[in-house]
């Protein structure tokens, strides 16, 4: 696996008992960029995501066939312990879903039981000032984390993660409960942390995989229709089915 | 396609309006129903409480012995020191009992309190002859005072049965002296082994089989389906269960003897430990029950957020998933308990006493508790077993309210705190 790869997922096949959601999928992530998977419902692309931090372990009857690499080792080894896993590989959720503690313990829970040792209020402070949320809410970090708005919380869920320095952060469907000016908010924070981590998005919102991927994979029935940088995937679709997808003929 | 035919949803206004009316008529008659099913149960609460209150209050016409007014101007013992009570408890009681009664506890030693009620009870010895009910003693006032007015040597009062004299007194033979005192205490005792065995249990299976057990493995199946049914077990299989498990198999254990060679040989394990363990298995289903259906009802974002940050299974349940259901935990384990509190066929198997006098001094003790006793009072054939039987009702209902009074206000400050 080349250096410059965040990570990478080789003849990949999901199953949720007899059916089967990914086949063959074979993708790389690069380093320090944001790709985006794209599709309609169903297609596989938050199946894929839930397979590169290993979530989908926590779904009964499942099975994997294929690699998923990090690091050079494949994931799915059954030394690899899934817990270290979450924890280089952060996952954003659909729903704004921060712990129903304080502001201040949601991101220091992750931190602590992940052995930090530093100053936690320090942390705390700068994983806040990262995700553009510190100035709206160090006033009142004892509250509630469930106090805030959807684009507040789902912006502490972005802190929460990148408190416990993961290397890539997933992202499934981040904006799709929030309203626009929120929306726009996690975009322009996507775009800031891409600097210090890999990023992997799944959305609906095909002008959102424009603005803010570097590479755009098409998914369509659990397979990849196309890959490819996303300027170009939007511009010069090679499949007529890209095509018809991101013109909104279907899906 | 002829131009005559209309649209399936077309109606005229007339018609559309006799359709909403039907279909409100229909609501209306359902809802008929609703209040009157509520009505009922308000009703025959309401029944209940009178029928108890009927009972633990009235008047009654009592008999002494020996007036008051004949050993004391006043006729008020308290105006007598502690002298004159001995004095009085020599004079009218024979020699031999009164060397008894030194034998219990010197005289000399006793309170004023203690002489006082020695005094009542065996000099003045007043006797209920007649006791009314509630209903009686409002609306049969007249009679009741005539009664009174024809009897010689009675006095006629108003007699709340139930009083903090009832409740502090011990078991006694005769109705206006005995208190639920030791059925109390057994209570409490019983509710705290429950407690302690199992509420820790009953949340720890509820854990393990909602956030380890794997549902396709067939012994996780075939325990959940048996933890369904032994929630729907008569509660005198249990008692046989326990008499059989706690009271004869592990006798050297429930007895006490194992831990104390010299104590009570006669108690064979009929005590008050074998009673909580029986009543915990009791209820251990119910708790794992609830507690479960709790677990299942924090939502799988929440246990997500927290693997999402590389936390292991334990951390999640223990930090997020358990702290969020505790509210709900608590709830099911107060209402588990108090079922527990009002079983009484169990306990008559394992053999609890009913007719206890002194205070549970362990938890290898004999004992007896308020459903107990209030069962055994009931039987009773004089009346007057009935009204100190309401009484204990009483107390039991006031015992069950503030128990889950307090349960609510503890789980409603730790939800408070929890949310700052």
């Amino acid at each position: 696996m080349e250096s410059n790869l965040a990570m990478q997922t080789k003849d990949l096949d999901f199953f949720y008992g007899d059916f089967q959601a990914l086949f063959k999928v074979s993708l790389d992530f690069q380093i320090k960029q944001v790709t985006a998977l794209i599709g309609p419902s169903g297609c596989g692309k938050s199946t894929l995501l839930r397979c590169l931090n290993r979530m989908n372990d926590l779904i009964p009857d499942t099975k994997v066939i294929g690699q998923v690499s990090f690091e050079n080792v494949n994931i799915y080894n059954p030394e690899v312990d899934p817990v270290e896993i979450r924890r280089r590989v952060g996952m954003v959720f659909q729903k704004p879903n921060p712990f129903p503690k304080s502001i201040y313990e949601n991101i220091a829970w992750g931190a602590r039981i992940n052995g930090f040792r530093g100053d936690m209020d320090a942390l705390v402070e700068t994983s806040l000032k990262r995700c553009a949320l510190w100035d709206e809410v160090k006033g009142k970090l004892r509250q509630n984390a469930l106090s805030l708005s959807g684009g507040q919380q789902q912006r502490l869920c972005i802190a929460r993660t990148i408190a416990v320095e993961p290397d890539v952060i997933l992202m499934d469907e981040p904006t799709s409960a929030l309203d626009p000016i929120s929306t726009a908010k996690i975009e322009e924070l996507i775009l800031e942390l891409k600097e210090r981590y890999s990023i992997i998005i799944v959305t609906h919102n095909m002008q959102q995989a424009a603005r803010v991927s570097d590479q755009t994979a098409f998914f369509l029935n659990g397979f990849i229709v196309e890959v490819g940088a996303t300027k170009e995937l939007f511009a010069n679709p090679k499949e007529d089915k890209t095509k018809a997808y991101i013109s909104g003929q279907f899906g | 396609m002829s131009k005559t035919k209309t649209h399936p949803m077309a109606r005229t206004h007339e018609e559309l309006a006799a359709l909403i009316h039907r279909r409100r008529q229909t609501g209306k008659v359902w809802q008929l129903a609703f209040y009157g099913a509520t009505g009922i149960a308000i009703l025959s609460l309401i029944v209940l409480l009178l029928n108890i209150f009927n009972g633990a209050f009235g008047f009654v016409l009592i008999q002494n012995e020996v007036e008051p007014a004949d050993l004391v101007a006043s006729g008020n013992l308290a105006d007598l020191d502690q002298a004159g009570l001995i004095a009085i408890i020599e004079e009218y009681q024979s020699a031999g009992l009164v060397r008894r009664f030194n034998a219990e506890k010197p005289l000399a030693n006793r309170s004023e309190r203690e002489l006082i009620d020695l005094v009542e009870e065996r000099v003045v010895k007043p006797v209920i002859i007649q006791a009314w009910s509630l209903q009686d003693s409002i609306f049969r006032q007249n009679e009741i005072r005539a009664v009174a007015a024809d009897s010689d040597l009675t006095t006629l009062t108003f007699r709340s049965w139930v009083s903090w004299e009832f409740v502090v007194s011990p078991q006694n033979p005769s109705p206006q002296f005995a208190g639920v005192r030791t059925a109390l205490l057994g209570s409490l005792w019983m509710i705290l082994i429950v407690m302690v065995v199992a509420f820790p249990m009953g949340v720890a299976a509820a854990i393990y089989l909602e956030e380890y057990a794997t549902k396709k493995t067939w012994y996780n199946r075939l325990i959940e389906v048996n933890i369904y049914n032994l929630a729907g077990i008569p509660s005198i299989i249990y008692g046989l269960l326990g008499l059989a498990l706690f009271v004869r198999g592990m006798a050297p254990f429930t007895s006490g003897a194992m831990f104390d060679p010299t104590v009570d040989e006669t108690t064979n394990g009929r005590t008050i430990i074998s009673a909580g363990l029986t009543l915990a298995l009791l209820i251990l289903p119910l708790i794992i029950i609830n507690s479960r259906e709790a677990l299942k009802a924090i939502p799988k974002s929440l246990r997500e957020s927290s693997y999402a940050v590389g936390a292991t299974k334990w951390q999640t349940v223990w930090h997020h998933v358990l702290p969020a259901s505790f509210e709900r935990v608590l709830t099911g384990t107060i209402l588990a308990i108090s079922r527990a509190v009002g079983e009484t066929a169990p306990l008559v198997v394992v053999g609890a006493s009913t007719f206890v006098t002194f205070d549970p001094a362990s938890l290898f003790a004999k004992f007896t508790t308020m459903p107990i006793q209030i069962y055994q009072w009931s039987a009773r054939p004089q009346s007057q077993f009935r009204n100190i039987a309401a009484g204990a009702i009483i107390v039991l209902l006031i015992l069950m309210l503030s128990m889950n009074a307090f349960a609510i206000i503890m789980r409603n400050r730790i939800a408070k705190e929890r949310r700052v």
